[in-house]
């Protein structure tokens, strides 16, 4: 197992919620640490609304925690300005977010190739996206518009879309809710072998079979994690 | 694929709602300039009606005030003849106040040789004149002999060519200026040339001239108010002590002109407001709509790593193409529609209409065409502003 990479330290995300007298503040997520190491692959199960992608958008600086910090290889996530975390989201976190997200103006190597040129061009950009394509089954459809896709091919799309930039940390939400067994497969063995890369996956999942694919499986429940911690 | 190419492929990819925020920018557009060239041309075409109507006081033939009416022959151009004794003029010119007189002579033609329909010939003094010769000068710069008639811009007939009034051959030496009023449809002539064109009316029996001697009378006096003086007060004073005659003060002959230009003016204008508060509050929900609508998509290229100044930048830039081609489209269908209705326009307003100078124009038409560039841009600047205060993990949970 590599170093740390991420690391979550004392995260708490709280919101409001329309009570039966007033509104009410409750934890989605309450005093979490975690640490992702290089070369790990580890899922974070949990039933439904238990904090699960407030847990996961904090760590990919894409949600501000109330409390807590986040760090990449030391580095402060939310003490950087907004470009620079940015740029820093770009080239080193790959998120697979809840959800279809594939920009519905572009075609489907045009969605995969953009985080390549948003800060800078990155060199053999095409031979990159090709491969990924490829490796994932979907090279058919390089030039297909993601309203001509299907569920499972437009969550691959997205895996695509997360690993062009080759990131030290991939963060995949639910990548295969919804899916059939043959696609839970597929993409499973695409995020297992990023893993065996050297890169550092969080694979957030309440699928018990997903599981088994992973190194270490932490559990979560009502905002906190009750199994799973590193020792 | 450059990040820079975003806002254009999105631009492509929805073909309906560009047309539509297009099709916005560009009735704003046109609403604006249009509104504003129509209401520039009424006042344009007013100013222009009070200079060739130059005189603070004109002094007519009692009879001009029922028969064959004076603000007719002014202001609608029905051709009209009518005459008084040529010592008004310098009875007129002894009254107090009374800077500068100028006789005019107005003889309508019957079919001339030039025209289906009767046309005012209008003679001056060249001496004297000082209401039609500063538009003349414009035109043609020498004086005007015998058997030299200017024309204004409706009538047909090219310099150099000649034209036979009762039975005259006249030199058209110089086509005048547009004005937009009645007078673009008369001829203008010295005095000595009308005389002699009213003998020979009289000769052929086409005109009687009252059985007066052409060399005799004058069919208007035109009068200049020294400062200090009143014009009103100079045109009652004639009124009172010069028999047969009728003085009017000019501004009292335009004032119902003046009156229907500022109530069109004022129309024009708030129907120019009305569509612009209308087209800037449809356009501002769609541009702010199209943030939201796609929220989502924004929040995924937060994700995939663009900070917030690239993300206004692709809504921005892609306001600001569908703005310059909308406001671009907008400008030219005004500007084609003034050119191909102004003759309609001008006769269903019957109002004097004259364009702007094609500086004023071509300057609305940039100022126009900037501040309906810029609605669009604004209004997605301010969205995307809105947008991005909120983390992108928060609205990534807004299906
Ligand atoms: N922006 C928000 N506003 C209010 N409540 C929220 C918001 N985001 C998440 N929550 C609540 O926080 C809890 C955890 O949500 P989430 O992290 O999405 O759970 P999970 O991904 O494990 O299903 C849920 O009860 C959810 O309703
Ligand atoms: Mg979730």
């Amino acid at each position: 197992m590599g170093d740390v990479v991420l690391q979550g330290a004392g995260l708490r995300k709280s919101f409001f919620r329309a009570g039966r007298d007033a509104a009410r503040r409750f934890d989605a997520v309450a005093d979490v640490s975690v640490a992702l190491r290089s070369g790990e692959m580890c899922a974070l199960m949990g039933r439904s609304g238990s904090g699960k992608s407030t847990l996961l958008n904090m760590l990919a600086g894409l949600l501000t925690p109330d409390e807590g910090t986040v760090s990449l290889s030391g580095q402060d996530l939310y003490a950087l300005s907004d470009e620079a975390l940015s740029r820093l989201r770009n080239q080193a976190i790959g998120v697979i977010p809840q959800g279809h997200t594939a920009l519905h103006s572009l075609t489907v190597f045009e969605n995969v190739e953009l985080p390549c040129h948003m800060h800078g061009e990155t060199t053999d950009v095409h031979d990159r996206v090709d491969s990924l394509l490829e490796k994932l089954g979907i090279a058919e459809l390089s030039n297909a518009y993601p309203s001509e896709l299907s569920g499972g091919e437009l969550r691959r799309v997205a895996i695509a879309r997360a690993l062009v930039v080759e990131p030290q940390v991939i963060l995949a939400d639910e990548p295969t809710s919804d899916l059939d067994d043959e696609n839970t497969e597929l993409v499973m063995n695409a995020l297992r072998a990023a893993s065996r890369e050297g890169r550092a996956v969080l694979l957030v999942t309440h699928e018990q079979a997903a599981a088994t694919y992973a190194d270490r499986v932490m559990r979560m429940d009502a905002g906190r994690i009750v199994e799973g911690v590193e020792a | 694929m450059d990040f820079k190419k975003l806002p254009f492929k999105n631009i492509a990819r929805h073909p309906g709602r560009s047309a539509l925020l297009v099709s916005l920018v560009a009735v704003l557009a046109f609403a604006m300039l249009a509104g504003t060239l129509m209401t520039a041309s009424l006042r344009h075409g007013l100013q222009s009606l009070e200079q060739r109507l130059g005189a603070d006081v004109i002094v007519a033939p009692k009879t001009a005030k029922s028969t064959t009416d004076l603000e007719q022959v002014m202001l609608d151009g029905v051709p009209g003849s009518f005459y008084m004794d040529a010592s008004i003029l310098d009875t007129v010119a002894q009254v107090e106040g009374v800077k500068q007189v100028s006789p005019q002579y107005y003889l309508a033609t019957a079919k001339a040789g030039c025209c289906s329909y009767p046309i005012q010939i209008i003679g001056i003094d060249p001496k004297t004149d000082f209401t039609i010769q500063p538009w003349i000068a414009r035109s043609y710069a020498d004086e005007l002999g015998l058997n030299d008639v200017v024309v204004g811009c409706d009538i047909t007939g090219a310099p150099g060519t000649t034209v036979r009034f009762f039975g005259v051959e006249c030199r058209i030496v110089a086509k005048l200026d547009e004005t937009g009023t009645s007078l673009d449809g008369a001829a203008f002539a010295s005095a000595e040339t009308i005389r002699e064109l009213m003998r020979s009316a009289v000769e052929q029996g086409q005109q009687t001239m009252d059985k007066a001697d052409p060399d005799k009378v004058v069919s208007t006096v035109q009068i200049k108010v020294a400062d200090g003086y009143r014009a009103s007060d100079i045109a009652d004073d004639i009124n009172l002590h010069v028999r047969g005659v009728w003085a009017v003060p000019s501004r009292s002959m335009t004032s119902g002109v003046a009156d229907g230009v500022s109530g069109a003016s004022r129309m024009v204008g708030m129907l120019v407001v009305a569509v612009w508060l209308l087209a800037v509050a449809v356009l501002v929900a769609a541009f702010s709509m199209t943030g939201r609508q796609r929220t989502r998509e924004f929040a995924v290229l937060r994700v995939m790593g663009a900070s917030r100044r690239m993300l206004s930048s692709v809504v921005i830039t892609e306001a600001l193409m569908l703005s310059v081609v909308g406001a671009a489209i907008g400008i030219l269908v005004a500007l084609c529609a003034l050119v191909l209705f102004n003759q309609a326009l001008e006769s269903a307003l019957s109002l004097p209409f004259l364009m702007p100078s094609g500086g004023t124009i071509v300057l609305v038409s940039v100022v126009t065409f900037v501040l309906s560039s810029l609605v669009g841009p604004l209004t997605s600047a301010l969205s995307a502003m809105r947008l991005s205060k909120v983390d992108p993990g928060q609205s990534l949970r807004e299906e």
